[in-house]
């Protein structure tokens, strides 16, 4: 990507006023004093290519007022009636665009960038007709006609798709990797790629540089992503259609055993066993059919002989039916008094583990707060009395309870592992409760049988009838439970094809995830990593880096960023003062680190063995910050300058002084943009 | 019957603590008061015991932030917690709070604490609830008027 030109163009009673420059596709160095309006030619740049955000706001907010409201001109105060910025593009296929975005306008809105072919700022084209895209609305970066789309295409980058930090994905958007190649002066040089706006994209910062790399995490990650996601799916699928079949089942008092609560890919249907459970022993449903059709066929001989027997048998049959009745009365009311209790201590289990995590939640809070004191340099956090500085016990009682007492972690290994005994002895328990409820079921069921069987009896006895009613009315209850129990059996059948299915899905999901490779990095990763390490170490060496030995820094493969035996490599705050402020403070070093790193990135991803995705453009606002020794700004424009295929665009002060500026771009080929007075003129 | 010796071994095992009474918990709590419910940054000491004593369970929150709303205190008696006074002495000893005439003030590295712990989310979110709807609301009047009943005739 090369950006040929810019021009601002601000409307006024006075006539047009505004700036025009072109940049070089080699090194560019914008020279003014500071609050001559270089960042202002900074900021309206990002603004035109649509990346403002990296300042930190959405649309023209971050532009300053002279570009907007008014301006001094001649010691005027001259106002704004509309402006607008324009930016010319080059791709690396030698296609050109120019940009126009509207800063301050009353009919086009500041979401809106019209692209024009042509290059309409160096070769005075025609505009022709634009093609609008608009940005910072939803989709803005997926659809068709949304300016970062455009801007994806027009540079020929595949934004990967990334993992977001509150589940699901996200395009690695183009505001983010721009983050890592414009860089503005006020936060931007805080720390490595500082400025990545915020959308929720997971470790965004190593995203981008794995991106620029060209490392190839992000299928990977992706894939890892979806299994996961899949793997909850397959985890609640199994769930409600294992709860439907129980529900089913203990509709009809049958009981579905062999089905685990969890899914499993071991999962065998052979070993589901669907059972009767009448009072020790269940019976497969098989032969409680079996054995119903036989009472049934019973029945159906006594009927016929009903007439002939005598009322003393029916009498007899009176006497045992109700002594059945009374057994099982009994039994409903022992299993229904159990049942009560059971769901009374799932309650006091549940109470229990509820406490035991606040409590646990209390103690992490404690732990933060040891980390925090010691953070505040409060004693106690070390556990020692601010006093006398003698170690104390970790309890405010010490001098009232004897015996030792637990330490934090202890305490919170302690609770944890009293969390996972409840939790156990909850699930346990909700399991016994289930089978409690259809067992508790089963049998209101056959009381409720048995006692209209019985008074069909006592009808039969008292009315002298000369046929049962008592035999009839069992007979249809047997075939009603035939007929429902026939149901459920295809049911099931039905059931348990879906989870055969889900126990496949399941296994075609951890067969993918062994598949993932196990390391995050292949071996062409790790070359890359490697050799961007190299350039990282050689470039913080021309700079002049010396606040820790360059050998002995390394890339960590955790998040891409220079450590030093395990630690980010941050700003050194060194006690003492130093006596001449010139000199190099550490806070400068940190700088220097970022541009060793901004560039490496680059030099990585350009490497024709290597190639990355790196569009090959560096912007720079003040890359010197406070006074960095003029041998070190030199040394950074010596290697932007050799970098044949980087175009770069530095805005710097030097100091405001005319020997810095000459120390640090002597004998280099760059051109010069700067001005005298103020940055908006007439045109 | 052969008599045999029986040896029974005891080993004492560290008791578990309840978090509030980790000495850092409890006076992180009451920066926490200090920060969020008193007026700059000074409380009495009955006043903290009631906060102290309000903490402990919930239908007693909610008794407080009733009387916040209500502006009446209609609790008779609280109780006082040697915990607390203990986490009180810490928090002077490490500079965190100082004592004033009417009791209890935040010092600057107090503050600083207190602010540091109010903004991490994760931590105190169940005391910073209440502390949000009691605002400063509970005052020194209200607890003085209860006080008073207290002393002996």
């Amino acid at each position: 990507m090369i950006i040929r030109a810019i021009k601002l163009r601000a409307v006024t009673s006075k006539g047009d006023h505004g700036f025009a420059f072109v940049f070089a596709r080699g090194l560019t160095v914008i020279r003014g004093s500071n609050s001559s309006g270089k960042s202002t030619l900074f900021n309206c740049l990002l603004y035109g290519i649509g990346m403002e955000e990296l300042v930190g706001g959405k649309g023209e907010k971050i532009l300053p007022y002279a570009v907007k409201e008014f301006f001094e001109y001649d010691s005027q105060r001259i106002e704004i009636t509309a402006s607008e910025v324009f930016v010319e593009l080059e791709n690396n296929t030698g296609n050109i665009v120019t940009l126009r975005r509207a800063i301050r306008d009353e009919v086009r809105d500041t979401k809106l960038v019209e692209v024009f072919a042509g290059a309409h700022l160096t070769t005075e084209a025609e505009l022709g007709t634009a093609i609008p895209t608009y940005m910072h609305d939803a989709g803005g970066a997926i659809k068709r006609e949304g300016y970062h789309r455009f801007l994806e295409d027009f540079l020929g980058l595949k934004s990967p798709q990334v993992a977001k930090t509150g589940g699901g994905e996200c395009k690695l958007y183009l505001q983010t990797i721009f983050a890592a190649l414009a860089i503005e002066q006020k936060r931007g040089w805080t720390d490595y790629i500082a400025n990545i706006p915020f959308y929720g994209i997971r470790d965004a910062r190593t995203q981008v540089t794995q991106y620029l790399l060209g490392l190839s995490v992000f299928e990977t990650d992706i894939l890892r992503n979806r299994l996961d996601a899949d793997a909850v799916a397959i985890d609640l699928d199994w769930r409600t259609i294992n709860d439907e079949l129980r529900r089913e089942a203990t509709g009809v008092g049958i009981v579905v055993e062999g089905i685990q609560g969890r899914p499993s890919a071991l999962f065998d249907h052979a070993l589901v066993r669907v059972v009767k459970q009448t009072e020790s022993i269940s019976v497969p449903i098989s032969e409680y059919i079996t054995q119903l059709r036989g009472e049934y066929t019973v029945l159906a001989q006594q009927a016929e002989g009903y007439s002939r027997s005598s009322g003393a048998d029916a009498l007899k049959e009176l006497d045992k039916v109700s002594e059945e009745l009374q057994l099982l009365s009994v039994l409903h009311e022992r299993a229904s008094v159990s049942l009560t209790l059971q769901r009374a201590s799932l309650l006091e289990y549940e109470t229990l583990l509820k406490e035991t995590k606040e409590d646990l939640e209390r103690n992490k809070t404690a732990e933060k707060l040891q980390n925090l004191g010691a953070q505040h340099a409060v004693e106690l956090a070390t556990g020692h009395c601010p006093t006398c500085h003698q170690s104390i016990d970790d309890t405010l009682l010490s001098g009232m309870v004897s015996g030792p007492q637990m330490d934090l972690q202890a305490n919170i290994d302690y609770l944890d592992s009293q969390r996972r005994m409840l939790q156990r002895q909850i699930a346990g328990m909700k399991e016994t409760v289930r089978q409690s409820e259809t067992y508790l079921a089963n049998l209101a069921a056959r009381v409720a049988a048995k006692h209209d069987y019985r008074n069909a009896l006592r009808g039969d006895v008292s009315n002298g009838a000369s046929e049962s009613r008592a035999i009839v009315r069992r007979q249809v209850q047997i075939e009603l439970e035939v007929a429902a129990i026939e149901k459920l059996e295809v049911q099931v059948s039905a059931y348990l094809e879906r989870l055969i299915d889900v126990a496949r899905r399941l296994a075609e999901n951890q067969v993918a995830r062994k598949a993932l490779p196990k390391n995050t990095y292949t071996q062409s990763d790790l070359a890359r990593i490697s050799l961007f390490q190299k350039m990282f170490r050689a470039n913080a060496g021309s700079f002049g880096y010396e606040s820790a030995t360059i050998s002995e820094i390394e890339i960590s493969l955790d998040n891409l960023t220079p450590t030093l035996s395990q630690l980010e490599l941050r700003e050194i705050i060194k006690k003492e003062p130093k006596a001449d402020i010139k000199a190099d403070s550490s806070a400068s070093d940190f700088v220097r680190l970022i541009w060793s790193y901004l560039l490496a990135l680059y030099q990585t991803s350009a490497q024709p063995s290597t190639k990355g995705n790196h569009p090959g453009v560096l912007l720079l606002d003040e890359p010197g910050q406070h006074s960095m020794r003029s041998s070190s700004q030199h040394a950074l424009l010596q290697l932007l300058s050799g970098e044949s295929n980087l175009q770069s665009i530095i805005a710097a002060s030097f100091d405001e002084n005319e020997s810095v500026f000459k120390e640090a771009t002597d004998g280099l080929k760059y051109e010069l943009i700067e001005w005298d007075g103020k940055l908006l003129r007439p045109l | 019957m052969t008599k045999t010796k029986m040896h029974l071994l005891f080993q004492r095992r560290p008791a578990p603590v309840i978090a509030e009474h980790r000495p850092l918990y409890k006076i992180c709590q009451f920066l926490l008061v200090l920060r969020m419910a008193s007026r700059s940054g000074k409380s009495s000491l009955p006043r903290m015991h009631l906060f102290n004593w309000a903490f402990k369970r919930r239908d007693r929150s909610a008794r407080i932030i009733e009387a916040a709303k209500s502006k009446e205190l209609h609790i008779t008696a609280w109780g006082f917690d040697p915990a607390l006074a203990i986490a009180l002495k810490y928090g002077i000893a490490e500079g965190l709070i100082r004592t004033v005439s009417t009791g209890y003030e935040l010092t600057d590295r107090g503050i600083d604490l207190a602010d540091a712990v109010v903004k991490d989310k994760d931590i105190f979110g169940s005391e910073k609830a209440i502390l949000i709807s009691i605002g400063k609301d509970i005052t020194e009047g209200m607890v003085e008027a209860v006080a008073k009943d207290w002393e002996v005739a």
